[in-house]
């Protein structure tokens, strides 16, 4: 795995210099993780792209590590919720998460006795075929992790449906800061190569390439490790390393296909259609992994404590710790005045009530950054910003149409592109807000969140057509998969024994 | 799409704000500033001194008056640099009025008529300096250099000196061309002093490097063959002394450099750095030499937003034209 070409998109931040990207290499500073046991969870039942789960427990109920609390209805396109720790569920109440959505949330008051569900241990006797190997992963609750939020199941499921030929694997974490999906790939990174190769063969790819950007060497001799170990067991899996450039959004889907395919995708285009490849995080391919091999559902993810007010933190949290508690664990935030910033601070958002907002399945970084004011002045036309720009718009031109209500010109400038990375309003000298602006016309386009935009796992999914609505959640619901089928994810020998909620009261 | 009050995305913001972009243009003038006071003296500093205040007054005192913006977030430091290059293209027997002539022209009519700093869409440095050229033909022409006592006699300041003709170059070697010892405008003529500006620039990032270098390579290029024409005899010799000697080196680092004048992309910052050059060797013989530097400038500084529009309409074609069609 040596030198070869390195991919990347042209424009865009050289995080490298311009950014003051976290020098910190993730052996010295970082491989010691913490993990944080909270006083209390909440657990919102909408993390993921879809709709809410449905609470399947009442306040009062005891609660075990690994159960499942929230379940999707039957035919609707969610993914079921499970607690990270035990106790009782003291409120099920509505709550508005930082990013608008209003959702209902189980509170779970932790006993600190971290019992747990008989059913969490490793697999014994794994053999699946490729759809129990999505139901596995769709039981589990797995949703993108870098910031989308897509079921991972259904995305499997659609890849398998499209041809797909390339597995990739998005290990590149370019985002200012944030690191907890390159220490997911220094911790275990056997785990997320077995993950990715079982999916592959789940989606029947026939490539599995692994995306790392090049100035992580550690990270990319993990990786490489982890392949030579496991090539034989997966000889129908062509593996590959793609190094990438240190740039900004390099993350994003249609970056990615420009970088690596030569393509440039429109508005609808999927990375499935226009280049035969599915794009899935590192991260959720460890969950994956987890879950398949040693039936862990998804409660609890990696998150990095950082930004420009904070040390470096990876943390381990189970989903739904209130931010504060992070915070809490991380101990060297100096200042109250800092901001606290849900997601990173680029296209992240500010967080007032720490004690009540939750790390979700989808929060990979918690930032805090100083709070500094930009001198802001006219525009000076200077160009700074479309020389930047990933999509190749001149967003001071967009501005200034967009000011002057010219919205039919500026989308026929392609301001529909926008994907909101905010590298435009970082790098104006005149301090204009210029993402915002932009963002929010194109989100009157398409239904898009505010946070939403930037993601480093995952296609922008528009799941029309239904899954098929065998449901989740409820007791012993693995045995009604069809056993019958092509031997495909066969990683391990041995087969299925135990489903997650085998004991789950409903 | 939720909207509120709070501060959105991003929450970092670079270094690189405007003040700063400012700053390094004047922090790299400051080599050219030096090397003209200690060769001219006196008059050098109070000529760059009296062109950099009256640039902030005036500029101040626009504002006050169309009541644009009370006071500022910043002190604009955008005029400081312009007078300064205006003090910079001047020679050093200029006197106060013609100096004072440019900056007015610079500051109200190029600048704070089309909305203050930022907002101008030609250079109010280069514009300044061509007006005065243009005006005053023989008030700009006081090179003495080289004369005893020159370093400390102020009357070129206030009284008009004999035109002189232009210098002629030829004789110079190539050290003094490098090290600008020989009579010519303030700031231009040190060709090392320039060049660390320029490095400086290029190394803070405050520098789009498409059209300075383009224009400098076609004048290089370009140049013998204007030659042949004329002289009938091909040599290269000529194009480097052209381009020490004639301030060519200091309008392209420090006027063709400026990020918001020029074209922003590549392929239409190319274009225009090659259009400069080829109207600069054109116009040539029969214009004086500052008119042939700057006013190729000034066209493409019209042509800058224009240039911009088609270079991305071009690199855009096939995602604009399905755009159109879908609405």
């Amino acid at each position: 795995m040596a030198d070869r070409r390195r991919y990347s998109f042209y424009r865009g931040l050289f995080t490298g210099d311009v950014l003051n990207f976290s020098k910190r290499s993730p052996f010295v500073k970082e491989i010691m993780f913490e993990r944080i046991y909270p006083s209390k969870i909440i657990l919102p039942m909408k993390m993921h792209y879809g709709v809410p789960a449905v609470p399947a427990v009442k306040v009062g109920d005891y609660v075990r590590v690994g159960q499942c609390v929230g379940v999707p209805e039957k035919g609707s396109f969610s993914v079921p919720v499970h607690s990270g720790v035990s106790g009782k569920v003291t409120d099920i109440s509505d709550i508005r998460l930082p990013n608008g959505i209003l959702t209902p949330a189980v509170t779970i008051k932790n006993d600190m006795k971290r019992t747990r569900l008989d059913s969490i241990r490793p697999r014994s006797g794994f053999k699946l075929s490729a759809s129990e190997a999505i139901g596995v992963i769709r039981d589990a609750g797995i949703c993108g992790m870098g910031g989308e939020g897509i079921p991972t199941a259904a995305k499997l499921r659609r890849a398998r449906t499209e041809v797909v030929k390339d597995f990739l694997v998005n290990c590149l974490q370019s985002e200012p800061y944030s690191t907890s999906d390159l220490v997911a790939i220094t911790e275990y990174p056997d785990y997320v190569v077995l993950g990715a190769s079982a999916c592959a063969r789940a989606v029947g790819a026939s490539r599995c390439v692994f995306l790392i950007s090049d100035s992580r060497k550690e990270q990319r001799r993990a990786l490489a490790n982890s392949i030579a170990r496991i090539k034989d067991d997966f000889r129908d899996l062509e593996f590959d390393i793609k190094l990438f450039r240190e740039r900004f959004p390099q993350g994003y889907y249609r970056l990615v296909a420009r970088a690596l395919y030569g393509k440039n995708l429109a508005l609808g285009e999927t990375l499935e259609t226009a280049c035969s490849a599915v794009l899935f995080n590192c991260s959720t391919m460890l969950a994956c992994w987890e879950a398949l091999s040693d039936n862990i559902p998804m409660m609890s993810r990696i998150v990095s404590v950082t930004g420009d007010a904070s040390g470096g933190h990876n943390i381990l949290v189970p989903v739904g710790t209130p931010v504060s508690e992070v915070l809490t664990n991380s101990q060297d935030i100096k200042n109250s005045s800092d901001r606290i910033v849900w997601g990173n601070c680029l296209t992240g958002i500010e967080i007032t009530d720490p004690e009540n907002t939750p790390i979700v399945k989808t929060t990979s970084v918690i930032s805090v950054v100083r709070r500094a004011e930009v001198p802001r002045t006219p525009c000076i036309h200077c160009g700074l910003c479309s020389e930047c720009c990933p999509m190749n718009l001149s967003p001071n031109t967009i501005f200034e149409m967009l000011n002057q209500g010219l919205s039919q010109k500026a989308a026929e400038e392609g301001a529909r592109e926008c994907i909101a990375c905010g590298s435009c309003s970082y790098v104006c000298p005149a301090g204009i807000n210029l993402t915002t602006a932009i963002a929010s016309f194109a989100g009157e386009g398409r239904i898009i969140e505010t946070n939403s935009l930037l993601d480093n796992s995952s296609a922008e999914d528009r799941p029309s057509e239904d899954i098929t609505p065998s449901y989740v959640g409820e007791a012993s619901l693995l045995e009604d998969y069809a056993k019958d089928e092509e031997d495909k994810s066969k990683s391990s020998p041995d087969a299925i024994t135990l489903p997650f909620e085998k004991d789950k009261e409903v | 799409m939720i909207r509120d009050s709070r501060q959105l995305a991003p929450f970092i913001h670079t270094e690189k704000s405007a003040p700063y972009i400012y700053l390094t243009f004047l922090a790299a003038l400051v080599p050219c500033v030096v090397y003209g006071i200690f060769y001219y003296g006196i008059r050098a500093a109070i000529l760059i001194l009296f062109c950099m205040a009256s640039f902030v007054l005036i500029d101040n005192l626009c504002v006050r008056v169309t009541g644009r913006r009370s006071g500022g977030d910043y002190f604009d430091l955008s005029s400081l640099v312009e007078g300064l290059l205006i003090a910079l293209m001047l020679p050093p027997d200029t006197t106060l009025v013609i100096a004072l002539t440019a900056v007015l022209f610079a500051s109200i009519v190029t600048k704070q008529i089309f909305g203050g700093a930022g907002s101008n869409i030609i250079n109010p440095a280069c514009a300044g300096r061509l007006f005065i050229e243009l005006v005053w033909p023989s008030g700009l022409q006081g090179f003495s250099y080289g004369e005893t006592n020159s370093k400390f006699s102020l009357i070129s300041l206030v009284v008009q000196q004999q035109p002189e003709v232009s210098p002629s170059y030829e004789h110079l070697s190539i050290a003094e061309l490098l090290s600008g010892n020989y009579p010519g405008l303030i700031g231009t003529t040190c060709f090392i002093c320039i060049l660390v500006g320029a490095i400086f620039l290029t190394l803070k990032g405050t520098i789009r490097l498409y059209s300075p270098i383009s224009y400098l390579v076609t004048i290089s290029v370009l140049y013998p063959v204007t030659m042949l024409i004329e002289t009938r005899s091909f040599s290269f010799d000529g194009s480097l002394i052209y381009l020490l000697s004639s301030g060519a080196f200091f309008v392209a680092v420090f006027i063709m450099g400026d990020l918001t004048t020029m074209p922003s992309r590549f392929a239409s910052g190319v274009f225009a750095g090659v259009v400069c050059g080829i109207l600069t060797l054109v116009t040539k013989p029969f214009v004086s030499p500052m008119v042939s530097l700057l006013a190729p400038v000034l066209a493409v500084n019209f042509l800058s937003f224009v240039l911009d529009f088609f270079s991305k309409t071009l690199s855009r074609r096939k995602i604009r034209s399905r755009e159109v069609d879908v609405s």
